[in-house]
């Protein structure tokens, strides 16, 4: 439907800062004008466990995406990502953190099958030049925003970027956002 | 010129928003997920809309309840908030407070956990509802449940009775984009009116009490039979093969599902946003007019079993719908699609089954939570299963993140809060009673222990229980999201509150050997467990307290302490540290080796802390802290 315009699911690990990339996310779609419904791990499962964020922008009810129906999948670890697969509708898109950009065969066949678009980038090896690694979830939005996967353009989330979070950490979350921007374009 | 404030928050932000703006001036709770959010958030608001409200994180459940219920009782407007096992401690005040009534409007938000993700059970706080004889609301999304949270003042000052508002999980902890509303309430002035039949019945008061709140339900029945924007039909017709009554997320999961399909327009819907008092004549003017009705609701079958005529009635109690676990959006479609197709329509269930496949040949392994690197409750449950002897002693635990010392084999029970020292003390009497000394070492949290403790501890040293506990005291709630507790004197409206001391409640429980100790000293603090362990089977010993003493790493946000390096000349391969330590850290380098002897390990920069616990968890001293961080 035209008034819906994406459904995400973020995947990592606790610690990879997924529900706090889907707060960028949304203040990011909130500036644009546009409605979200979604819907955020907390509690045990934020202790090192697998942790998914639901995102959804326009005109939905339900805050979680059903499997089979999510439009882009962004994995900040590869494993959660495989995780994830089958949320992946036919056609969608997947952007994955994997080490040296490797996937499993047989995942790749499943993406192949399904038509699903998909970028792998290493972006661990990226944020981990200068130990930030708290940072790769800005890196992976820069990445998907550049990529056009995001219903707003990376301009307008980099400005959501430098005025998010502590000011502590700004510095890092800027600097991985603009390495995720170059990934972006080096794959495209 | 005014603008519309749109702000995309989380639920619990929205009913805390709710909350203000319906002109809620007491509010207290405690923390438990998916509930933990709310109360925070109550003062913020307040403060950015210039009104004056009393929030408290109250140390337990019922004690919230009862606060929040004497300021209704002196007329204001209160919230009593909660998970859903919280209800269960305040179910004493909540019984007696619907036959007592109430002056100002009282909302208890109480959060459930179809899943359940983090909580014992996957209890339907609807029946709660039920049984204690008030009015219930089932949101399907945040913004409907800041609207409940409005029409529950309204109805509980109309009728004079407390009202639940039940969001479950993904109502709890969906992000919404919502427009603020103005605060345009009023604020009475405290004022008892003293009515000792009421506030203070006595049995024969409390049956006339009774009397009148069954002729309130019936009053309320009648208004909520009427359609209201929350009781609403869709889609109405005269007959057909299917209606479908839905409720709370579920009933979200399905409109948004048959708008996809494109066939909304065709399935008349009876929305249930109050299932209690049991609107029975909407129900039965509905269900009178299909072949059959399917209901939609969770995490039980409450408005599937308060339907009278059940012959053409279908949902969790038939097997047409999964009778436990969350109804996630697959999981519905896929349980109710066939009686889609019976009746008619067309509808598909996507095929999942390649990806199935591609996920089951990588061959994925459940990631289950552990504790965060560097966590003091790591080094404490190693040292407590070296001191004890493994599976010699028996361990109760008890409900915060050391639950997880399940993963060290540290925990073997996990009742409810307090239970980690009453099963202690109730595993030794049991032995006892055989003339055998059974070492018990309870673990709880300090949090925990305030909210459920004392009375257990209490109660051991009463009754001659030779138990240790061992009281692992980080200085806040932090698997709920670091709430200040009366330990750390923090209070939720940010006022310093009296700090209150473990030890000190725990000398006045009667406890003579009570020792503070950072277990990040691994051989002070087994040394003082050993101490614990032979006062608590001397002839003239008793209960023996100690403190784990270390701050939340998370927290603290602990600064680096050594510099580590490992010598793996020295490794045998035994992986006691992957398994008896299980830090996230420290990573097995080739799990596969062909001789175990061969196995390695190294540190994860990115996540070690550099605390040097690790040490102590090496018989080969692989672990090495070299040279001590100086800041």
């Amino acid at each position: 439907m035209s008034d819906r315009f994406g459904q995400y699911l973020i995947a990592g690990v606790g610690g990879q800062g997924v529900v706090t990339a889907a707060s960028v996310l949304s203040r990011g779609a909130t500036n644009a004008g546009l409605k979200v419904l979604g819907s955020e791990t907390h509690g045990m499962s934020q202790r090192g466990g697998s942790v998914v964020s639901h995102w959804k922008v326009g005109e939905f009810s339900a805050p979680l995406v059903r499997k089979g129906a999510a439009d882009c999948l962004l994995a900040f670890n590869h494993v959660e990502g495989y995780r994830n697969l089958d949320f992946i509708r036919p056609g969608g898109r997947a952007l994955l953190n994997a080490p040296d950009r490797q996937l499993r065969p047989e995942i790749e066949a499943f993406f192949d099958q399904h038509a699903v678009e998909t970028v792998v980038v290493d972006g661990l090896a990226v944020v981990a030049t200068r130990r930030f690694y708290k940072s790769l979830n800005q890196l992976m939005l820069a990445c998907a925003a550049e990529l056009g996967w995001l219903p707003f353009g990376t301009d307008d989330l980099a400005e959501v970027v430098r005025g998010f979070g502590k000011p502590q950490f700004r510095e890092a979350n800027v600097w991985a956002f603009e390495q995720g921007v170059e990934l972006a374009r080096e794959v495209s | 010129m005014t603008h519309k404030r749109i702000e995309t928050l989380l639920g619990n932000l929205v009913l805390a928003r709710g909350l203000v703006e319906a002109g809620c001036q007491v509010a207290c709770s405690y923390p438990g997920t998916p509930s933990s959010e709310i109360l925070p958030a109550v003062p913020r608001f307040a403060r950015m809309e210039g009104v004056n409200v009393y929030a408290e994180w109250s140390v337990n459940e019922k004690v919230a309840f009862d606060n929040a219920l004497a300021a209704s009782w002196a007329g204001k407007r209160s919230a009593a908030v909660m998970k859903q096992v919280g209800l269960n401690v305040a179910a004493d005040s909540l019984m007696s407070a619907a036959y007592m009534g109430l002056k100002g409007g009282m909302v208890i938000i109480c959060a459930d956990d179809p899943g359940p993700h983090s909580s014992q059970t996957e209890q339907d706080t609807r029946w709660f509802a039920h049984f204690a004889k008030v009015p219930v609301y089932d949101p399907s999304d945040p913004d409907e449940g800041r609207d409940m949270i409005a029409a529950g003042y309204e109805l509980s000052e109309k009728y004079e009775i407390p009202v639940i508002v039940r969001p479950a999980i993904r109502v709890c902890h969906a992000v919404q984009s919502i427009e603020f509303h103005e605060v345009t309430a009023e604020y009475p002035p405290a004022n008892f009116v003293r009515d000792t039949g009421r506030w203070a019945a006595t049995p024969r008061f409390r049956r006339v009490l009774h009397k009148e709140l069954n002729a309130k339900l019936e009053a309320m029945a009648l208004e909520l039979a009427e359609a209201t924007p929350f009781n609403r039909t869709e889609n109405l017709a005269d007959r057909g093969p299917l209606g479908v009554i839905a409720a709370g997320v579920p009933y979200a999961n399905l409109v948004e599902w048959l708008d996809e399909l494109g066939i909304r327009e065709q399935v008349p819907v009876l929305k249930l946003g109050v299932p209690f008092p049991f609107p029975r004549a909407l129900v039965e003017d509905f269900a009178g007019r299909y072949g059959r009705i399917l209901v939609l609701e969770e995490p039980d079958a409450l408005i599937e079993t308060l339907i009278p005529d059940r012959t053409q009635v279908v949902g969790r109690r038939t097997g047409h719908v999964p009778d436990y676990g969350e109804l996630t959006p697959e999981r519905q479609a896929e349980a109710i699609a066939p009686l889609f197709v019976e009746a008619g329509l067309e509808v598909q269930v996507p095929d999942l089954s390649s990806a199935e496949q591609a996920m089951d040949a990588v061959g994925l392994t459940v990631r289950p939570p552990t504790l965060c690197p560097g966590c003091g409750h790591r080094a404490a449950f190693h040292a407590i299963r070296k001191v004890f002897k493994g599976r010699k002693s028996i361990y109760t635990s008890d409900i915060g993140c050391y639950t997880l010392g399940t993963n060290l084999e540290a925990v073997d029970t996990c009742l409810d809060m307090g239970a980690g020292i009453t099963l202690a003390s109730g595993f030794w009497q049991a032995y006892n009673l055989d003339g055998k000394h059974q070492p018990a070492v309870g673990t709880m949290g300090d949090s925990t222990f305030y909210h459920a403790g004392p009375a257990g501890l209490l109660n051991a040293v009463y009754n001659n229980a030779r138990i240790v506990l061992v009281l692992l005291d980080n200085d806040i709630t932090a698997m709920t999201g670091m709430q200040p507790t009366p330990g750390t004197g923090g209070t939720a409206s940010g006022v310093p509150g009296v700090k209150i001391p473990l030890e000190r409640v725990v000398a006045g429980c009667g406890v003579d050997f009570i020792e503070i100790v950072d277990p990040y000293d691994h051989d002070a603090f087994t040394g003082i467990l050993r101490e614990a362990d032979a006062y608590c089977r001397a002839d003239d010993g008793g209960v023996a307290v100690v403190i784990a003493r270390h701050p939340c790493v998370l927290h603290s946000r602990q600064k680096p302490m050594w510099r580590m390096e490992l010598d793996l000349d020295l490794c045998n391969g035994c992986y006691l540290c992957v398994s008896h330590f299980e830090c996230p850290a420290i990573v097995p380098t080739n799990p596969d080796a062909e001789r175990k002897k061969e196995r390695r390990v190294h540190i994860d920069k990115s996540l070690c802390v550099e605390c040097a616990t690790c040490v102590a968890s090496c018989p080969k001293g692989v672990f090495m802290a070299v040279e001590e961080i100086q800041r």
